[in-house]
């Protein structure tokens, strides 16, 4: 058994940037990518500052986040534990992407040069077509490993068969071999040194462990202060991988999906060809927001490859779901008296819980991780729905039929609602998420309240109390705020509250300048 | 369209012997020494030519050919061509390729790694690569050198110091050269402190200005990434280079920077008395509050990639002045600089122009 992974030493790193260029050379990745890189990490004040320069990219992880996410199957986990890319597989999804805590992946659609848009002879010589519109990620360099390994050679040992980084490092900073050999350079490495893993509270168990002490000097904990923590390069960026496009397959899904479920529940003592059409507009909406995704991912003619792993990702079993929803529509508008209405009941529910996993799975975005967002879309959907509802009472009133009972639920459902923002909103520091997300978060909190909580819940209130023309245009009116904050907070979340996670440093070795300049057994009274 | 000068082949389409380790001047810690070959690896891109070419084409049409073959077998490719018990000396007479002149270079330092029990030529350098042998730990360092000549040990009272100051002392007043006599109070054996930061805070005054107006230094430093500017003009290390914070301006220290009203990125101007230069604002804790800093001097480059950069650079600051000189006829890199932001937001170099 093997278990490749890598040590990096933080006392000997010296920010050269060599294991950068190296893995670019060796990996031909263009402009702006860099599968290794290297962060210079400033913390304190004038005068009581440290530096230290952090290796960072793909960890490896024993139990990767970014692999059941895959709806293809295109990023899988080897038998040596290297976490590798299918290129051909893979459609642009981003739901890796997203699911990394570790910055480690990128997506580049459009062949790029480093002189200006003309593209060199060897960078059409190194092009690697295969990559644009997918995900990639350092791996290891697993072609060298494993031609070395053919070769006799022992990756780690042998330059020829390690990683390119690891075996360009001018510091010995970069340490790569078989953490299942408790006699190899890793596994004593981390026997004999104080180390961590970053972001081990994630449960990833990421096989990149780094050293922090010295024989003579141990290290000391992390003093990150908030600013720093939200500084670069510790922080994580607002994610640009889904966009508008993918948001509105959110807010599309959970309202065609929330629609679906509460006409499903509302119109069961009603005519069964009128429930037919409100599944139809349900199908319509859901589709919209499926098409829309479609135009979001890199390689759109490879979709259909999504449905490859529902044992895992919950898109897939989105797809799955959307694939099933709208042959039973079509069903039911011609035999609606069969059972089709029941199984679009639960295949819509089906739908707004893989929307709600899928967000929820993308681990590398605390905002989106927190344990509360499920929850959130699932209750936004169905709120949304009876919202939906409400507005096709008031312009087509033999469609669907109000009741009190719809304003009732659309009360409690907004009640729900805010309470479950606010937790969201108060929980968010002690969930991870960071500073500039808690910020957009906070920002957006009393539009929503309003637009999303007060308003409907005042309008739905006056409406159970005057005639039903009057109820149906207040209902209509709150119904209308409901979808707009519904849409509002997702488009939020996505696009303004997506910020990456950021890197963490638990411990420090002891370097630095004033305070930080010896370790407090040496300083002079 | 290659003639003489320009273009020349690049490190991976040139031709060099270039020594490895062994403790001259400096102290190598290697335990072997030895020469490797740098050959060419690439097609040339365009129809460039080899700078030993170059460079013997230029001594012939010149007139010193025979200056520069005797220059080569002296040494002037890293190894001398004649050496104790072995002659690979060019004729002086006849301009040589570049091919030969590194086949000579090669038996030469091959036989004098070797004492002569292996001469190999450029046929094997370009298949074996390099050619090692031992070196024992004690010519790590150079005391054992000093100490085997003989040399003496003149720390820390440099009497030689002394004596080449008064002598060139004399022989300056002797043809009335008397402009460099300031320089030549610093030739000194045991040379005392001085007030080093007024030499540059006074300098204002002698061009009129007023100290006040120029509160802070600037330094500049190098760039491991662009090796003494040899890589400036490889993008790709551009990109890794701005990993490190410098890279993409001018380093300030933040609380200075707040006192000016300067933010992350802004596009300020440093002003000496006699330049300015302009780049974008990277605030960092790690510097003092009284100090400004520039990575690699690049504001004066053509090339392209380097000529792009828009960095900011000590070039453009720092005058050319005798009371900043010392001695060696050089002087720190430093000056004394005003900040504030570019008035038209944009980061533009507006020193100078020597592109």
């Amino acid at each position: 058994m093997t278990r490749w992974g890598m040590v990096i030493d933080l006392n000997r790193c010296v920010g050269c940037q060599t294991c950068v260029a190296a893995c670019k050379h060796e990996n031909a990745t263009p402009p702006g990518v860099q599968w290794r890189t290297v962060l210079d990490v400033e913390l304190g004040t004038f005068p009581d500052v440290q530096r230290l320069f952090m290796v960072t990219g793909c960890q490896h992880c024993e139990e990767p986040s970014c692999v059941p996410v895959c709806p293809t199957g295109a990023t899988k986990r080897r038998f040596d534990g290297i976490v590798t890319m299918d290129y051909d597989r893979c459609i642009g999804c981003a739901a890796c992407v997203v699911a990394c805590p570790y910055q480690a992946r990128d997506i580049v659609h459009e062949r790029e040069s480093y002189y200006r848009g003309k593209r060199t002879a060897p960078e059409i010589a190194a092009a690697h077509d295969e990559r644009l519109g997918v995900a990639n990620k350092c791996n290891f360099c697993v072609d060298r490993l494993d031609a070395g390994l053919a070769a006799g050679l022992t990756p780690g040992v042998d330059l020829a068969a390690t990683p390119a980084c690891a075996a360009s490092c001018i510091a010995s900073a970069i340490h790569f071999g078989d953490y299942a050999d408790e006699q190899s350079n890793v596994s004593r490495m981390i026997t004999d040194n104080q180390n961590f893993q970053v972001h081990e509270e994630l449960g990833t168990d990421p096989q990149i462990r780094y050293l922090y002490d010295l024989p003579t000097t141990p290290g000391r904990d992390s003093e990150l202060s908030d600013a720093e923590a939200v500084a670069a390069p510790l922080a994580g960026k607002q994610q640009t991988y889904w966009d508008y496009k993918g948001a509105i397959n959110f807010v599309c899904g959970g309202l065609a999906s929330g629609f679906a479920v509460m006409a499903f529940l509302l119109e069961a003592n009603r005519p069964k060809t009128s429930l037919s059409i409100l599944f139809l507009v349900a199908a319509v909406i859901m589709a919209v927001g499926l098409v829309s995704l479609l135009f979001k991912i890199g390689r759109p003619t490879r979709a259909l490859l999504a449905a490859l792993q529902p044992g895992t990702s919950w898109m897939s079993r989105e797809l799955w779901v959307a694939a099933t929803f709208s042959p039973l529509v079509a069903l039911g508008l011609v035999l609606p008296d069969l059972w089709v209405h029941d199984a679009l009941g639960v295949v819509a529910a089906l739908f707004l819980i893989c929307q709600a996993r899928i967000l929820y799975a993308s681990k590398g975005i605390p905002a989106w991780r927190a344990p509360l967002i499920p929850w959130m879309l699932v209750m936004t959907g169905l709120f949304e729905g009876i919202a939906l509802y409400a507005i096709v009472e008031l312009v087509a009133p033999k469609l669907a039929a109000g009741s009190p009972m719809l304003l009732l639920l659309g009360i409690a459902l907004a009640i729900t609602n805010a309470i479950l923002w606010h937790r969201y909103r108060v929980s968010a520091a002690d969930r991870g998420i960071g500073q500039a997300a808690r910020s957009a978060i906070a920002k957006i909190t009393p539009w929503l309240h309003l637009v999303c909580h007060a308003l409907p819940i005042a309008l739905f209130g006056v409406a159970l109390f005057v005639s039903i023309d009057n109820a149906r245009i207040l209902a209509g009116v709150g119904s209308v705020a409901v979808i707009a904050g519904g849409a509002g907070w997702k488009f939020w979340v996505i696009l303004r509250a997506g910020h990456q996670q950021g890197f963490a440093l638990p411990k420090m070795p002891q370097r630095g300048s004033g305070g930080y300049a010896a370790p407090p057994r040496l300083k002079v009274a | 369209m290659a003639d003489i000068l320009l273009p020349e082949a690049t490190d991976l389409e040139g031709l060099q012997l270039i020594k490895i380790g062994g403790t001259t001047s400096t102290e190598s810690f290697w335990r072997h020494h030895g020469w490797s070959i740098r050959q060419p690896v690439a097609d040339k891109v365009v129809d460039s030519r080899d700078m030993t070419d170059i460079a013997t084409e230029l001594a012939e049409r010149v007139g010193l050919l025979k200056e520069y073959n005797a220059a080569i077998n002296r040494g002037a490719g890293g190894m001398a061509l004649t050496g104790e018990g072995f002659d690979y000396a060019l004729d002086p007479e006849v301009p040589h390729a570049c091919e030969e002149i590194w086949d000579r270079v090669c038996k030469a330092a091959s036989h004098d790694l070797s004492g002569g029990s292996e001469v190999h030529d450029l046929a094997w350098f370009s298949e074996n690569g390099y050619m090692l042998a031992p070196q024992p730990e004690l010519a790590w360092f150079l005391y054992p050198t000093v100490k085997e000549r003989g040399v003496r040990f003149e720390l820390p009272y440099q009497e030689r110091i002394k004596r080449h100051g008064t002598q060139l002392a004399h022989r300056l007043h002797e043809i009335g050269v008397t402009w460099w006599d300031q320089q030549l109070e610093e030739y000194q054996p045991l040379p005392p402190y001085k007030q080093f930061p007024d030499i540059w805070i006074n300098y204002a005054r002698e061009v009129g200005r007023d100290p006040d107006e120029f509160p802070l230094w600037a330094l500049t430093a190098r760039s491991m990434q662009y090796s003494w500017g040899a890589n400036v003009g490889i993008p790709l290390i551009n990109e890794v280079a701005k990993n490190v914070a410098g890279h993409s301006g001018i380093i300030l220290n933040r609380a200075t920077a707040r006192v000016l009203g300067i933010a992350e990125g802004d596009a300020i101007v440093l002003e000496s008395v006699s330049g300015t230069t302009q780049g974008n604002a990277v605030l960092r804790e790690g510097i003092r509050p009284d100090t400004v800093l520039m990575i690699g001097q690049f504001d004066h480059w053509a090339t392209p990639v380097a000529k792009d950069l828009e960095l900011g650079s000590l070039n453009s600051l720092t005058a050319m002045a005798l009371s900043l000189t010392d001695a060696t006829g050089s002087g720190a890199d430093i000056a004394r600089v005003k900040v504030c932001k570019a008035q038209n937001g944009a980061s533009k170099r507006t020193g100078t122009d020597r592109r």
